[in-house]
């Protein structure tokens, strides 16, 4: 079957099987292996990415549904070697340990502020609790989304 | 405050590793590919204890992509992973001892095919008597399934002599705990390379590359100098990637070996749960004797560990539980009996805490019930009987130096107000009901006298022309932060700007055999040994410093300085300088422990080098009538020694804190007749960042004088004593006391 | 899986001649496909059949469409009014990841006793449609996992009579998010002149389907609803589950927490 769709702001074109796995198509036919693969049930979120603006786990998301969409990766965060907001706040935080949640985590935290600017803790803990974290207690992750919520760069007006 | 004259230690520096993670960049050994190569999956045991009759692959081997599907008669070399007992084969011969163990391997073209086919493999076999329980199976008519006795490994303490101890109140009881699942985000996996000179290369998720090294090479019957093992960006070990990744590249090697092509072998969630290694389920029978006053006198301990199919690590984790089994307390009389046994399951292994969690549950829980007895506010009952300085511990080794006990315990109950929140539990009304609880724990630091002969680290150092610099060292960079400690205790040394510092991947070419990443010993082994390396070239350094600047004296550094009194020289500049006399800018260090003793029968000498020393307090609230517990507040404070990055000390505090609180509430492994009923992230609950309490960390900084800038260790202490600060909790909230972890709501609800 | 095939309208359901595991969202075949199950079945996506996620107030009902998500469903003003514990127990199904694939339609073709919206669909007094019929949501489930779905036959739809109602939703599971249920219940209740007029109430994870407690519903018909009836009422619903021991719970803790549980709710529409 041929596929197309945007991802990470580039259109791409592809051949594959209808009911692989988004995950697969990502990590193989596109090389982009910042996607990992955690549990391939949809249980821990390190499978993660924003389509349409929606967080979903790719692990199971068929390829045919991707047809016509955009959809945003780890990779497409940074651009130009400039640190997405987000990125930057979970490395001054320390929100970052064995690194294998990060790129889920990262992208819950973008699908979250690109709808809800100015996040309450109580939605902070909401939009990331599809995302399982062993290594840092998730403190940390909460206080760099905290933070990156308050970073202008995120193109709107902030509460101060 | 006194201001630091340090550069780098001390200071909260950015992580090495944080940005190619935070991009996705880093490359996990799945996100690896290497040209012609295959992928592997393991045909596994289907029952607890089977001798296995015949195995019919015909029509596995006919599925196109299949390159061959091997069996423990096609391996190469000794089919018995190298360690402690040896008993663990790579693969099973005619008999397997627990379901799930590794019986063949295929590898094929891709991995859904391997994986078909592996499906595909049918085993004949017969059942054979199988035994569930560590204690059924220490009986006599029970199924042997090791030795005469079912009984890998047993331990005596014995100090004083209980009989003799006048105690006027005693409390005494039995506790349980049950499995923990590591739960690391990336699971299992390694690829293994054929080199041309007949060598291996294995890639793969692991804590300890030199293990890894020992396994390659005996599967392969190769000589270590032709095995080279290099860590990848690992996702998460906690312990649960010290020993099995031994058979998990050993499998990957062998068939790299046979097929002539690279392997790569990666683990789905449900077969990583079913067959890898796990924290023990644990027994404990423990009596505190004590004055009417408080003062403990005597305390006795009989503990067990369900070691599962295998010896593995079980006589080593029954080795420190069996040192810390009393708790942080001085006791004149003390029995210790520890037993770990064999069953028909998943063997167990290593895993934070290593036997110290299980045992902390058991006489934390028992000090509380002493502290009810005795009428007395449990913080009190523990100041009391804290081992001080001068103090001796169970195995009566005097505690000297570095002993922040005490002030754990004050700045943890100070942080949380303790004095006004702590209530007798007879006094609590209402259905949601407040408590709060603490725990305290000693942990002996690194792998002491039982692991004296893995005590030893090498590392190299290396600054490069521009003045970059390089270090090697044998212990890995697994999330916890050693590679940035590292580097930063190598610029301090060296002088160098942290951000001119780095560490490499973890290769066994580099550096000689360090010993095993584990027992929280990375920042004083590899750090001591990165140290001294440092010194050697540090004090090269110096002598061009005083010879550009013209002046005598001690060399310090500042700022990316040298300086001697008023005199400075930029640290580029030097380096250039250094280089152009050709200055031996390089050194290869090595640090071993010496002096660690432990009596074969009694147990009694100094087992561990130095102590970290931990409390933590726990605010709950239970839902009496659902049995719901919610905590709301979970203080751990830790004396360390010296926080070499206080951040990541933190992240350290609330990880293993956390991985705790999932210890203690939610995480029920369930293996029924052998068969694990929950192998997965649907059925085991870790906690998600809805269920985490903001743990707060609280660093003491007791130096340790022979510690790296006075650093001791970190990694497991944030973790063990947690289940008991939250059992306490609970009971203080209910009246109720649990002795089974962990405390779901059907053991929670009293209403 | 054998075969993977997509149709754009219904008017193509009719001409499918093999029998078909439909997939909306594919949150709960996909986990079926890798654990490796269905290895033998044809998957027909429906995902791109058109206007069948819509949510609309339409005269005397909110019809649902079979492929609205979760996630629309919990933040649906339509549905929080109307039914507030539909719109409750989405907000708990799984995760957001999964809030925003998981399909109503997908999750009632499930059937699992354990799937969050259905007792909010029983205590509603829901209606199932299909491209075939009308189905009462207490009528659908037959088993564990199975319906009334005969060969390739499609929900559309889910049609909730409107009513001036209070209606609740609790679930008590392992944890706060990504958790099976131990127990779940829904309750609905129309109140007027201080008396119970209608009363729906169903429990989750406590037998083989979800399970409608007619008794309770029975009982607190025409009473007025203070402390002492809502005790009753919980007495009496915690008699009508059938709970088991398995390893997620068992089954005295699933009894005495459904009465907890409803209870709660009860207290909660005084």
């Amino acid at each position: 079957m041929r596929v197309s769709f945007k991802i990470n702001g580039k259109k791409v074109t592809l051949d594959a099987a209808p009911e692989a796995r988004l995950l697969d198509v990502i990590r193989e036919d596109l090389g982009l292996t910042g996607t990992k693969e955690g549990c391939s049930k949809g249980e821990c979120g390190a499978c993660s990415v924003i389509v349409d603006g929606e967080l979903v786990d790719s692990c199971i998301f068929p390829v045919a549904q991707a047809e016509g969409r955009e959809i945003i990766t780890i990779e497409g965060l940074s651009s130009g070697g400039k640190l997405h907001p987000i990125q930057k706040a979970f490395i001054d935080e320390g929100a970052v340990q064995c690194g294998f949640c990060t790129p889920g985590m990262v992208l819950a935290a973008k699908a979250l502020l690109d709808k809800k600017s100015n996040p309450s803790d109580a939605d902070i803990k909401e939009a990331l609790s599809g995302n399982l974290c062993r290594c840092t207690g998730y403190t940390k992750i909460k206080n760099a989304v905290k933070k990156a919520s308050q970073n202008g760069e995120l193109g709107r007006t902030k509460k101060r | 405050m006194k201001k630091s004259n340090l550069n780098s230690v001390g200071k909260s520096e950015i992580r090495k590793d944080a940005f190619s993670k935070v991009t996705g960049q880093s490359l996990f050994i799945n996100d690896v590919k290497f040209p012609g190569m295959l992928y592997a999956a393991t045909v596994r045991a289907p029952k607890p204890h089977i001798r296995i009759l015949s195995i019919d692959d015909s029509a596995a081997k006919k599925l196109p992509g299949v390159k061959g599907i091997y069996y423990a008669k096609d391996v190469p070399g000794d089919n018995r992973v190298p360690l402690v007992f040896q008993d663990y084969p790579f693969l099973a011969g005619n008999i397997a001892k627990f379901q799930g163990q590794a019986v063949g391997l295929v590898a094929a073209e891709d991995p859904a095919t391997a994986r078909r086919a592996a499906s595909m493999v049918k085993i004949k076999y017969k059942e054979l008597p199988a035994v569930f329980d560590a204690l059924e199976a220490m009986k006599k008519k029970s199924p042997k399934i090791y030795g005469k006795d079912n009984i890998f490994k047993k331990f005596t303490v014995k100090k004083g002599d209980i009989k003799k101890a006048r105690a006027e109140i005693e409390v005494e009881d039995t506790f349980t705990t049950n499995y923990q699942v590591h739960a690391y985000l990336e699971t299992q996996g390694a690829i293994a390379v054929p080199r041309d000179d007949g060598g291996m290369d294995v890639y793969g998720s692991m804590q300890c590359p030199f293990y890894v090294q020992d396994a390659v090479a005996k599967v392969l019957g190769e000589t270590y100098n032709k095995v080279t093992i290099i860590q990848q960006t690992t996702g998460g070990a906690f312990g649960g990637k010290e020993d099995v990744p031994s058979i998990v590249c050993g499998h990957a090697a062998m068939l790299a070996r046979l097929t002539g092509r690279p392997v790569k072998l990666i683990y789905s969630r449900e077969e990583d749960f079913q067959s890898m290694s796990k924290r023990h389920p644990g027994w404990a029978r423990i009596k505190y004797g004590a004055t009417k006053k408080g003062k403990i006198v005597s305390c006795r301990v009989k503990y067990v560990l369900d070691g599962g199919a295998f010896a593995t690590l079980s006589p080593i984790v029954l080795w420190r539980g069996t040192v810390h089994a009393s708790g942080p307390y001085e006791i004149d009389n003390v029995l210790i009996e520890t037993y770990a046994a064999a069953t028909n399951k998943v063997p167990c292994g290593a895993y934070r805490g290593f036997g110290q969690p299980q045992i902390s549950f058991a006489n934390e829980s028992l000090i509380d019930m002493l502290a009810g007895k005795l009428n007395m506010d449990p913080s009190r009952l523990r100041e009391i009987n804290a081992i001080k300085k001068g103090g001796t511990t169970a195995t009566n080794q005097k505690i000297t130096e570095s002993i922040g006990l005490l002030k754990t315990l004050a700045l943890a109950k100070k942080s949380v107000g303790w004095s006004k929140k702590w209530k007798k539990p007879s006094l609590k009304k209402g259905i949601k009901k407040y408590g709060i609880g603490m725990a305290s724990s000693i942990y002996g630091v690194g792998l002491g006298a039982g692991g004296q002969h893995l005590a030893k680290s090498g590392s190299f150092v290396q600054i490069e022309p521009d003045g970059s610099a390089l270090i090697a060292v044998g212990n890995t960079e697994m999330g916890q932060g050693a590679r940035t400690v590292l580097s930063q205790i190598a610029a301090e040394t060296l002088g160098a700007p942290y951000e001119l510092v780095d560490m490499m991947p973890t290769d066994t070419s580099r550096v000689p055999d360090s010993g095993p990443t584990v027992a929280s010993r990375t920042t004083v082994m590899s750090g001591t040994s990165v140290m001294n390396a440092c010194k050697v070239i540090r004090a090269r350094i110096d002598k061009v410093v005083r010879k550009e600047l013209k002046v005598k004296g001690k060399v310090l550094s500042e700022n990316g300085f040298y300086k001697i009194g008023n005199k400075k020289a930029p640290y580029a500049e030097i380096i250039a300088r250094c280089w152009a006399e050709r200055v031996h800018l390089s050194h290869a260090g090595w640090f071993r422990v010496e002096g660690t003793t432990f009596g074969e029968k009694d147990g009694q000498g100094d087992p561990y080098f130095v102590y970290t020393w931990s409390t933590m307090i726990a605010e709950v609230e239970v839902d009496t009538e659902t049995g719901l517990v919610e905590v709301l507040n979970f203080v751990s404070a830790h004396d360390i020694g010296k926080a070499i990055n206080p951040r990541e000390v933190e992240g350290q505090i609330q990880g293993g804190g956390l991985q705790g609180i999932g210890y203690a509430l939610s995480e029920n492994l369930v293996i029924d007749n052998g068969r694990m009923m929950n192998p997965n992230f649907t059925g085991y609950i870790i906690p998600t960042i809805e269920d985490s309490p903001d743990i707060k960390p609280i660093i003491v900084e007791e130096k340790y004088p022979k510690g790296p800038y006075g650093a001791k260790g970190l990694g497991e202490p944030p973790l063990i004593c947690a289940a008991p600060a939250i059992a306490n909790a609970v009971y203080n909230a209910t009246g109720k006391r649990i002795k089974d972890l962990p405390l779901i709501p059907e053991r929670v609800k009293c209403a | 899986m054998k075969k993977f095939i997509r149709i754009k309208s219904l008017a193509e359901l009719g001409k499918l001649r093999e029998k078909c595991v439909f997939l909306a969202g594919g949150t709960d075949i996909y986990v079926a496909l890798n654990d490796g199950a269905l290895e033998d079945e044809v998957l027909c996506d429906i995902s791109s059949l058109k206007g069948l996620d819509k949510i609309e107030l339409k005269g005397k009902n909110i019809n649902i469409g079979a492929l609205a998500t979760f996630a629309s469903i919990a933040k649906s003003p339509v549905i929080k009014k109307y039914a507030a514990c539909l719109a409750e127990a989405a907000a708990t199904v799984g995760s957001p990841q999964i809030r925003n694939r998981a399909t109503l339609g997908g999750n009632v073709a499930n059937g699992s006793p354990s799937g969050d919206a259905i007792p909010a669909l029983y205590a509603l007094g829901a209606v199932i449609k299909t491209d075939m019929r009308s189905v009462p949501a207490d009528k659908f489930f037959t088993g564990p996992k199975k319906t009334v779905l005969k060969k390739n036959e499609l929900i559309t739809e889910i049609s909730i009579p409107r009513k001036n109602n209070k209606s609740f939703f609790s679930k008590i599971g392992p944890r706060k998010a990504l958790a099976i249920s131990k127990v779940s219940s829904a309750v609905s209740l129309v109140i007027s002149g201080g008396l119970i007029r209608e009363a729906g109430i169903a429990f989750g994870a406590v037998g083989p389907t979800v399970i409608r407690a007619a008794e309770t519903e029975k009982f607190l018909k025409g009473k007025k609803l203070n402390k002492a009836v809502i005790s009753r009422a919980a007495k009496t619903a915690a008699g009508e589950i059938c709970p088991i021991d398995d390893f997620r719970s068992t089954a005295k803790y699933r009894r005495e927490t459904a009465a907890v549980i409803i209870e709660r709710a009860l207290l909660k529409a005084i």
